[in-house]
């Protein structure tokens, strides 16, 4: 009995994670597919979610999760110029240029946090980022759950905007042909520039969780972007609902490879299958729609 | 040739999806032979080259080389067995010298060194290019980046070469100097097979002609023979197939109103000329694409470009549609330059591009992809434009929901020059809509087009079906390699005689129009 309620409990609770790491990585797959650029910063941005959520708390002392939506604004933003300003001039040359750029900005904003916020490992200390939620039995913490529900409605509201509105419209035209998309009258710097934004503004909010839910310090990012590449590559590029998926499965097998190997494994097994699907299926596991 | 032959290809098919490139293609080429292939665009000459020299896989059928069946092999390993070739596009190693990467193509070669430097000082002698040997490939100017790629291929020693359209972008002494280079190779003993759109090249060099149309080996004999044939001119021309008779002023013409003018819509008075290129001139890298190219359009006209292959109508189009960069010239549409300005915005002054290739977004629904076109317009109107466009192709609406790619090849042509016409343009650039299709599909197309031109739209149609476009053209242009060789009313076009020239060029070889 005690075996097999434990073993539910690690599946539900990498389940409940898996959409935290789905909505983690949607940005870097929104990027990646409309853009064609690979982020190398999306990590950082996911630490900076982190930061926003933990001093957000501390300044005004409102519940973080009622500051989501201000944080998810502001990374959008910030993160609007930062591609206008220092991306766009590169991009259309080669493709490292672009993606070098990200690492730059990734390693100057790793370095800001150790400076500004200090080397400490901060956690977000809020009533249930450390309480348990037991049902039938099974026990997980409480704001898997939370994080899991806010994760997929914001995934589902990413789904929408790409499939019913205009600007979704003429963003998954420029991913698939930006020239015939300009051609037609679509600003493509300014709908590569949005996705941008929303990438980040992802990336806040799923960094805020994330801080929510595990202790995090200046240098999280490299390991939450691993993280959200085994999701992309999984998930297929650009792939809203794959990326839930790819996600969930993650979550999941993280969690029972912590189970058996022990928890310092959790990272080892998502590197594994980030490597896994690069050799076997590297078109990802949603069946292609193009 | 009496010996077995050096290369055969037996019953090559290749289809892209539905698309069938090459059907059921036939060749064999002697030792020591010069065989050329032409055809216009879309006819399967690259399609060939890439399962000649391994780059693609046929979908059926052998190739076979002295004896071997090598249908198996990729592109490397026909290269050692002897198989050079070049691309049309040259791609040299351009941070190595000349020299360097000649060495890079003797790698597999085994011989001595000084052997080898003494071959690679023979080849670039004969290609001209033993001055810049120790330079750096990226120097050199397109010419000598054509002879650097040819030399690159003799350095593997070759049985046969490839030369995928070495003439393109060539002015006409450079021709005349690459036709003796190519004698030269075919002098010593290389089979040669030359996919050319430039026919003087294909006239001198070749023993032996085969014309590809639509994937199909249409004729083939001597050059004289069949580039003389009245059926090659006629696959060059686009009077192969009947023209079938449209009403100009069907039912259809009514429809397009909400389409054409300014029908309510607070739109700045229409300028007299819509377009107007002065002396205008562009590049693709290094290869010119347009030399000071001088057009017009003005309201309500329709003006057709014409040209050969290769002979910069997509250019054109691309140009003024913002996606290929003005270098040097003017260019105004509408009173306003427009020389620098992104394709967005170009389109908001009112060009539609109708791109060659139809590029429809496959992501994107039937109706999806006819909205993404009327931008920063009211609902009512663009619904307004929809019903005008579905009476128009009643496909359209019918397919609203499917994916723009499920179309046929029509319908998709259908969808791309009513996504043009959502953004109820002044001019609308229609690029190769043609292309690839059906007689009567092409017949159904230029019925909507009259309808457009019935009701006062202006229109540049960029077009290698000569008879279909000089029907419905007021005007016409012909590009030569570049520059405008001919123009005048459709009517005077159609009689000159330079006009087969430029297709399937005259006499006097190597200039068959500036010779006035």
């Amino acid at each position: 009995m005690g075996g097999s309620a434990v073993i539910a409990g690690n599946v539900i609770s990498g389940l409940l994670l898996g959409g935290m790491f789905a909505l983690c990585a949607l940005g870097l797959s929104l990027v990646l597919g409309v853009l064609r650029l690979v982020n190398l910063a999306h990590g950082v941005f996911l630490v900076v979610g982190a930061y926003a959520g933990f001093y957000w708390l501390h300044e005004t002392g409102i519940d973080p999760l009622v500051g989501l939506p201000v944080i998810a604004l502001a990374a959008a933003l910030v993160a609007a110029p930062v591609y206008r300003l220092l991306i766009h001039p590169v991009m259309g040359r080669t493709a490292e240029a672009p993606m070098m750029t990200t690492f730059g900005i990734a390693v100057i904003l790793e370095n800001l946090f150790v400076l500004v916020f200090s080397a400490d490992t901060r956690s977000i200390e809020t009533s249930y980022s450390t309480a348990a939620l037991t049902f039938l039995g099974v026990t997980v913490p409480r704001i898997y759950l939370i994080g899991f529900v806010i994760s997929v409605s914001a995934i589902l509201g990413v789904h929408w905007l790409l499939e019913r509105s205009a600007f979704g419209r003429d963003l998954r035209a420029c991913a698939q042909d930006p020239v015939a998309a300009a051609t037609v009258g679509v600003n493509v710097t300014r709908v590569q520039m949005a996705t941008f934004a929303l990438g980040a503004a992802c990336a806040g909010v799923g960094g805020t969780l994330t801080g929510l839910a595990f202790a995090f310090t200046p240098t999280s990012g490299p390991g939450y972007l691993l993280n959200s590449f085994a999701v992309v590559v999984l998930g297929g590029l650009g792939d809203v609902f794959g990326t839930l998926i790819a996600g969930i499965a993650i979550g999941m097998l993280q969690s029972l490879g912590g189970m058996v190997f022990g928890d310092g494994y959790r990272d080892l097994v998502a590197l594994v299958i980030f490597l896994l699907v690069l050799v076997v299926r590297p078109q990802g596991l949603a069946p292609s729609r193009r | 040739m009496s010996v077995a032959p050096l290369l055969e290809a037996r019953g090559l098919v290749k289809r892209y999806g539905g698309l069938v490139a090459l059907d059921d293609f036939s060749l064999t080429i002697g030792s020591g032979r010069v065989i050329g292939i032409v055809g216009p665009n879309g006819a399967g000459k690259s399609t060939l080259v890439g399962l000649l020299g391994g780059a693609i896989k046929p979908s059926a059928g052998r190739v076979l080389f002295a004896g071997r069946d090598v249908t198996s092999l990729c592109a490397a390993e026909r290269a050692r067995l002897g198989i050079g070739r070049t691309y049309q596009i040259p791609r040299p190693f351009l941070d190595l010298t000349v020299e360097e990467n000649l060495e890079v193509a003797q790698c597999s070669r085994r011989q001595p060194r000084d052997s080898l430097a003494r071959r690679r000082t023979e080849i670039l002698e004969r290609c001209e290019l033993a001055a810049v040997r120790s330079r750096p490939a990226r120097q050199l100017p397109l010419l000598r980046r054509k002879r650097l790629e040819l030399a690159r291929a003799l350095a593997l020693e070759p049985r046969l070469l490839l030369l995928d359209e070495v003439g393109a972008g060539l002015v006409d002494v450079e021709i005349a100097a690459l036709i003796a280079l190519i004698s030269s190779i075919a002098a010593g003993g290389v089979s040669i097979l030359i996919v050319e759109h430039i026919l003087p090249i294909v006239r001198q060099c070749c023993d032996e002609v085969a014309v590809l149309n639509f994937g199909k080996k249409l004729s083939e004999g001597l050059p004289a023979e069949v580039l003389g044939s009245e059926a090659v001119a006629a696959v060059y021309l686009g009077t192969a197939h009947t023209v079938i008779e449209t009403d100009f002023r069907g039912a259809a013409a009514s429809a397009v109103g909400p389409l054409v003018g300014d029908g309510g819509q607070a739109v700045p008075p229409k300028p007299a000329q819509v377009l107007c290129l002065d002396r205008v001139s562009a590049f693709h890298g290094q290869l010119p694409a347009l030399r000071e190219v001088s057009l017009h359009v003005d309201a309500g006209e329709v003006v057709a470009v014409l040209g050969a292959n290769g002979a910069g109508k997509t250019s054109l189009a691309a140009l003024i549609s913002g996606v290929l960069p003005v270098r040097g010239g003017a260019l105004t549409i509408a009173g306003e330059s427009a020389a620098h300005l992104r394709p967005d915005r170009i389109a908001a002054l009112g060009v539609a591009h109708c791109m060659e290739g139809r590029r429809i977004f496959a992501d994107l629904s039937v109706e999806q992809n006819l909205r993404i076109a009327a931008r920063a317009v009211a609902r009512a109107e663009v619904r307004r434009r929809l019903d005008a466009v579905h009476e128009l192709f009643p496909v359209l609406a019918e397919r609203g929901a499917a994916p723009g790619t499920a179309l046929s090849g029509g319908e998709q042509q259908m969808l791309a020059i009513a996504r043009a016409l959502m953004a109820r343009p002044r001019l609308v650039v229609f690029d190769e809509i043609s292309l690839g299709l059906a007689p009567i599909v092409i017949a159904r197309l230029y019925q909507a087009l009259a309808a457009l031109k019935h009701a006062g739209l202006a229109m540049l149609i960029v077009e290698q079906d000569v008879d279909r476009a000089l029907h419905l053209a007021d005007r016409a242009y012909v590009l030569d390699r570049g520059s405008i060789a001919l123009e005048g009313s459709a009517a005077a076009v159609r009689a000159d005689p330079r006009l087969r020239q430029l297709y399937v060029g005259g006499a006097d070889e190597g200039n068959p129009v500036l010779s006035k």
